[in-house]
């Protein structure tokens, strides 16, 4: 197709993927800024749940992603289930005005 | 049969939109929080729809202007999340940890991202009912 946007695309999705390598472990104890999450929330924002901060206060703007996808969702869905209408016909107006034939005489 | 359900939806309303009111405000102490108290608060209205049939929903929510507060909401929390730094230092807060007041911007983007996913699930149940 798009020869330029195709290839930057493979380049992306060939790093991503090969990203996955260098993560740490499934269950390890290494340092992880989760952490640093769970230590330090109730010093940072005065509220116990953890997940509510991790949701709207450090990870705030993933939270706006995803309002923006249910946004575009709903439209969507609503876009779908309109009904179209034809279009209303036409009346053809007879004009006071005479029409001329092709030997000069009137209609 | 429209007698029972009728009897169990009177009976069990206010209960449910109470319950859903403290998931939403109460986001920050116990599990819940903007989108969970969201749907909740739809369901309500869903099962409005259903019982009642579609002009007693209508009564209550109509679909334009739930277009128009899905609109307004998504404004506000933009804003709201763009401009959070500044919110955090500017409102104060002098409660202690298991207040309603507690969490400061949290309450502000808890009610704005509920009445959000509200009105999404309104429109989307709205749409699929109007069909024919």
């Amino acid at each position: 197709m798009n020869k330029p946007v195709f290839l930057l695309a493979l380049t992306l999705f060939s790093v991503f993927l090969l990203s996955m390598l260098f993560l740490p472990g499934f269950a390890s104890f290494d340092e992880k800024i989760s952490n640093y999450h769970i230590d330090n929330a109730l010093k940072d924002t005065n509220t116990p749940n953890v997940v509510t901060t991790l949701v709207w206060d450090y990870r705030a703007y993933d939270t706006l992603g995803e309002e923006t996808i249910l946004f575009a969702a709903t439209l969507g869905i609503y876009a779908l289930f309109r009904k179209y209408r034809k279009k209303p016909e036409k009346l053809e107006i007879p004009s006071l005005i005479p029409k001329k034939t092709k030997r000069g005489a009137a209609k | 049969m429209t007698v029972i359900k009728e009897t169990i939806s009177r009976a069990l309303l206010p209960f449910l939109l109470l319950y859903s009111i403290y998931i939403l405000t109460h986001g920050h102490i116990s599990p819940g929080g903007g989108f969970q108290g969201g749907v909740l608060l739809a369901s309500t209205i869903i099962l409005v729809c259903v019982v009642y049939g579609l002009q007693k929903a209508e009564h209550i929510i109509e679909e334009g202007t739930s277009h128009r507060i899905e609109a307004a909401a998504g404004i506000i929390l933009a804003f709201l999340v763009v401009f959070e730094l500044f919110l955090r230092n500017a409102l104060i807060a002098t409660e202690p940890v298991l207040h309603l007041w507690s969490g400061r911007e949290i309450m502000l983007l808890n009610v704005t991202g509920g009445a959000m996913v509200m009105t999404a699930f309104i429109i989307i149940f709205y749409s699929m009912v109007k069909e024919k």
